[in-house]
């Protein structure tokens, strides 16, 4: 019943700590991610940061030059009831079922009746243009012509 | 009284003085000369808005400022490096540009952060 007890108090305390994976959208591993300015990841093909607050600025940098930036917020879900986690397998395992039963069961105290929100498991920090081509072929070596020049 | 007055906002003066950049060449690779010239001039315009200044002299500023333009296989890696009169570099920041479009949000932001 102690043990019980424990692991329902450690849940809720774990409720929201859930890492969020980060990579880039050209499937690069290598640039850097940096969260709120500071070194989170040295690779971006296994990168997972732990955000804390209500959001979080995430960078993808290479060689000291920044790639891309993009915030990232707590999504709002309200809890409905009828969702929750995906069956529990069979278990002759009593510390398992309590185990999976009070992360369900604090989840849910987390979320009912209001809309706490959490950050999303996976993002894509979104790098270069959606015309790759228009990127590539912009005629940096060549001088302004008056279709180039800024507005 | 006066005198001692005087003698603390002579002293203090210096809290609110402008910061005076020169512009080192534009190291350029793989990008013509015309993008130098845009981004300086961008950099001037910046600098009045956000109350810094630009002198023609060397021995007359405060800080050094690098702009580096190098050609990367999409777009062009814009580099900004501040430095001492001996040349140490004391703040730097990168930002890819797809196209000159990119420019501004890029001189604004360094613009922010060295003013």
């Amino acid at each position: 019943m102690n043990r019980v007890l424990v692991l329902f108090v450690l849940s809720l305390l774990l409720v929201g700590c859930m890492g969020m994976k980060v990579r880039v959208s050209d499937g690069r591993g290598d640039y850097s991610i940096y969260k709120n300015g500071s070194l989170a990841c040295s690779r971006s093909d296994s990168c997972e940061v732990f955000p804390s607050g209500d959001a979080v600025y995430l960078e993808a940098r290479r060689n000291n030059v920044v790639y891309s930036g993009m915030a990232v917020y707590r999504e709002c879900r309200s809890y409905d009831g009828a969702s929750g986690p995906s069956s529990i397998s069979p278990t002759n395992d009593f510390l398992t079922v309590s185990v999976l039963g009070t992360v369900s069961f604090a989840s849910w105290a987390a979320t009912a009746g209001d809309c706490r929100g959490y950050f999303p498991l996976e993002v894509v920090i979104p790098v270069g243009l959606k015309d790759s081509l228009q990127a590539k072929n912009y005629p940096w070596d060549k001088p302004i012509t008056s279709q180039s020049r800024l507005h | 009284m006066i005198r001692y007055i005087a003698i603390i906002l002579l002293l203090a003066s210096s809290l609110w003085a402008k910061k005076e950049y020169f512009i080192l060449p534009v190291q350029l690779q793989g990008v013509h000369e015309d993008y130098a010239e845009k981004i300086t001039s961008l950099v001037r315009e910046y600098a009045a808005i956000d109350g810094f200044a630009i002198v023609s002299k060397k021995e007359d500023c405060d800080y050094l400022l690098q702009i580096k333009l190098l050609r990367e296989e999409f777009g062009v890696a814009v580099i900004f490096e501040k430095r001492k009169k001996n040349d140490k570099v004391v703040w730097s920041y990168g930002h890819i540009a797809y196209t000159p479009n990119d420019f501004i949000p890029i001189v604004s932001h360094v613009s922010h952060e060295i003013k």
